[in-house]
């Protein structure tokens, strides 16, 4: 890491953040110490990381090879999974009706989007960046929208794969339930970009962290790996994001959209465990349930160090800190550390319950220090309402 | 100077476009240019709900000539609304217990609308017009009205070496927003514009003309006739019938295919046609938006009961085309299948021909003026006023 540092200060100024990138790239893909998980995930990071695949301003092709399960018979085969299709039926709402006249206005201080705190402006004069009051505003709207246009993206990729998973999942009422996840991403992609199209004006490309996630999950074969990634990680850190957002935010039309988005989210968090708590313990060898634990915690540490707002940085900062610096910044505020507090105190509890969190990946967990959220409840015990309750 | 081998071309052509991006990105990123961080989002087309009416507020009443006013509309949720030049919006009010649907064309193009998002329509007052009469009378900002729309199909496509706009009184509207439009969008585009009213007070954006004119002259003529011309008038002198469209058209320096856009009063748009028909002018050339009185609509809102067949599918349903029912209405009601979309005369989907009787239809509507005289009519917007015969061609 030193040794990268020296290397990259060598540089000429607008080579060196470009090589630091693809330092911290290599970083990810070396720190993986299963080659298997390497294999799983490293294709989608050389595309993301290295290619920029999602920043290449034109639409990007994933192909995909699972398999769609047809059953002519069409079983009544999981009653979990009938009673949240009936449960997602009766949750469904319009888009439309969201108070789309509220005015909003992201540079008025008396209805801030984020926090003040949301970034430590402290210690980033401590770098020797100041920003006068309009400029912090300004950072908070980038922030804003930033944040916004990841759960945009993050909301598309949901979609399609929550379409691939309900072709390729083996229950029959899962397809059904599946077909009410369809239209609830819709129905997010919908109203985050109408938020963002009408409201921000400003959309932020996709973080080549998330992309790595997407890609990586898209063009996965496997089910039960499309599942872990979109139902467990994708919508876990959505609903992460969100709920931190939800209790920080004070304009009104954000906070009652991400009432209704999250209530919708946490039917498809609880479907995940469902689906996979029996798959993992029954029907995949302990080999393959190794490598679905392997996966799950680096896709976990992905998250949890590199969904840095690197795009806000090239927007600001890109001339004035280090990415380093950025990364300390960042990582070390009180709305980011938040953020991550949600997040795992959803995700540990939903590993735990399908069996992704045996004695021997613990340790691993412990020393990242996340062995706190262990005790948790987990997605299935949880309603939407419990959700929101806990965010107060 | 070293000529590029043909061999290297072949060999980019076996390359995937997709390396090509990836190779760029990287070098891009080695020199210094990382891809830009966030867009800056222009509100983009949101498809507006055509089954049913939406909600509009109006932000402004403009008085534009001693009997017409402008309304503009906008969404309360802060939706722009979308549409094409050309295209109009049917408000439904409800006066004295009924509901009373008329049609006003958009009279600014998407871009030039102010504020960004809303839509500018041009109410004429029409004698004995009971809505034009209302809304000239009595709108006022902060009014809901009840609008279907956008609709229609006058609209300019792709872009035409020369487009003369020829308009009749209140039919200048969907053209002004027409021509504001081609002159901004398309730089190689001519437009001609000739207008026609009873006096100088009568000419609808007279101002507006004027400044497009100005501002585009070697692209934009404009030329006014006046029914009556006061002393120290420049422009045309006459109704603007047959042979006033035949003299004016020759005046003008219109030179190789053009497209013809007509809007106005039925003898107007009548005469007009005769007068390029016989110029020459090709009728796929012509297009028209006809603007019917308030009579028109009575026609179709009045009337009995009316035995009509309709086939579909090549089976025939007898249906009771009811008084204060559309054609349409009518055999949906009586589990006729028949095609419909948009339910007002903005799609064509319901379009059936008619072999015998006869049927009214709501102006103006989608039909071209070639499909009119094929005997097409519009069932969703059509009433039977004798029994009929009317059949879905199979395609």
């Amino acid at each position: 890491m030193m040794f990268n540092e020296r290397l990259v200060n060598l540089l000429p100024g607008r080579m060196r953040n470009q090589v630091a990138q693809w330092f911290e790239a290599a970083e990810v893909l070396t720190e993986m110490r299963d080659p298997k998980v390497l294999a799983a995930i490293g294709p989608a990071g050389v595309r993301g990381l290295l290619l920029q695949r999602g920043k290449q301003g034109v639409p990007t092709h994933m192909p995909a090879a699972h398999e769609a399960h047809f059953d002519w018979r069409y079983p009544h085969d999981n009653a979990e999974m009938a009673a949240l299709y009936r449960r997602a039926k009766e949750g469904q709402w319009n888009g439309d009706s969201l108070p789309w006249h509220t005015d909003v206005d992201p540079m008025n201080p008396e209805v801030p989007m984020i926090p003040a705190d949301f970034i430590d402006l402290d210690k980033l004069a401590t770098f020797g960046v100041r920003l006068d009051a309009r400029e912090e505003l300004r950072l908070r709207y980038s922030l804003t929208a930033w944040m916004l246009s990841q759960f945009l993206h993050g909301e598309q990729g949901a979609l399609f794969a929550a379409a691939q998973v309900t072709e390729a999942v083996q229950f029959f009422d899962g397809k059904l339930y599946g077909s009410t996840q369809v239209m609830d991403e819709g129905r997010h992609v919908e109203v985050f970009h109408r938020y963002i199209d009408t409201k921000l004006n400003k959309l932020y490309q996709i973080n080549d962290n998330l992309y790595v996630v997407i890609d990586s999950l898209m063009t996965d074969g496997r089910w039960d790996m499309k599942f872990l990634g979109m139902q467990i990680m994708v919508e876990g850190l959505a609903l992460g994001a969100f709920g931190v957002i939800y209790k920080q935010t004070k304009e009104p039309l954000l906070k009652e959209l991400l009432r209704n988005v999250i209530q919708d989210e946490a039917r498809h968090v609880h479907y995940g465990v469902v689906a996979l708590r029996e798959q993992f313990r029954s029907h995949i060898t302990e080999r393959e349930r190794r490598e679905r634990e392997d996966w799950a915690y680096e896709v976990a540490l992905l998250m949890r160090n590199r969904f840095m707002a690197f795009e806000v940085y090239d927007e600001w900062f890109a001339q004035r800190l280090s990415r380093a610096q950025w990364r300390e910044l960042v990582s070390t505020s009180a709305g980011m550390s938040d953020f991550r507090h949600v997040m795992f105190r959803r995700l540990i509890p939903n590993l735990r319950e399908i069996g992704l969190m045996s004695p021997r990946i613990v340790p691993h967990y412990e020393r990242a220090g996340l062995m706190k959220y262990f005790h948790g409840r987990s997605a299935d015990q949880l309603t939407g309402e419990q959700l929101l309750a806990d965010l107060h | 100077m070293l000529k590029r081998s043909p061999w290297i071309e072949r060999a980019r052509a076996l390359v995937p476009t997709q390396w090509v991006r990836d190779a760029r990105m990287v070098l891009d990123g080695l020199a210094g240019r990382s891809p830009p961080p966030f867009f800056s989002t222009a509100p983009s087309p949101r498809p507006a709900a055509l089954l049913g009416a939406r909600s509009l507020r109006v932000a402004a009443v403009t008085r534009e000539t001693h009997d017409a006013i402008s309304l503009t509309l906008v969404d309360p949720s802060g939706a722009p609304i979308h549409y094409r030049p050309g295209q109009f919006f049917t408000l439904a009010l409800r006066l004295g217990g009924e509901v009373l649907r008329r049609a006003y064309s958009a009279s600014l193009p998407m871009e030039a609308a102010s504020p960004p998002g809303s839509v500018r329509v041009t109410i004429k007052r029409v004698a004995g017009g009971r809505v034009s009469q209302h809304l000239n009378d009595r709108a006022a900002a902060g009014d809901l009205l009840d609008v279907f729309g956008p609709s229609g199909s006058f609209v300019v496509e792709g872009s035409p070496a020369t487009l003369v706009l020829i308009g009749g009184g209140s039919g200048v509207t969907p053209l002004v927003a027409i021509a504001r439009d081609a002159l901004a969008r398309l730089p190689d585009t001519r437009v001609f514009v000739l207008i026609g009213n009873r006096s100088a007070a009568d000419i609808l954006f007279r101002d507006e003309l004027a400044a497009l004119s100005e501002a585009h002259p070697a692209r934009c003529t404009l030329r006014h006739v006046l029914d009556a011309a006061p002393p120290d008038w420049t422009g045309g002198v006459g109704r603007l019938d047959a042979a006033t469209a035949a003299r004016e058209l020759a005046a003008m320096p219109i030179e190789g295919p053009a497209e013809y856009l007509v809007c106005g009063p039925e003898p107007m748009m009548d005469a007009v046609r005769g007068a390029l028909l016989a110029r020459g002018v090709a009728a796929a050339s012509i297009r028209e938006e006809r603007f019917s009185s308030p009579a028109a609509h009575a026609a179709v809102d009045a009337g009995g009961d009316v035995a009509v067949t309709v086939v579909v599918g090549g089976r025939r349903y007898e249906v009771v085309n009811r008084a204060h029912e559309t054609v349409l209405e009518s055999a949906l009601g009586q589990r006729v299948p028949a095609p419909y979309s948009c339910t007002m005369g903005g799609c064509g989907a319901c379009r059936m021909k008619l072999r015998e009787g006869a049927v009214t239809l709501e102006e103006p509507n989608c039909l071209t003026a070639d499909e009119r005289s094929q005997g097409y009519v519009l069932t969703c917007i059509g009433r039977a006023t004798r029994p009929s015969v009317l059949e879905v061609e199979r395609s």
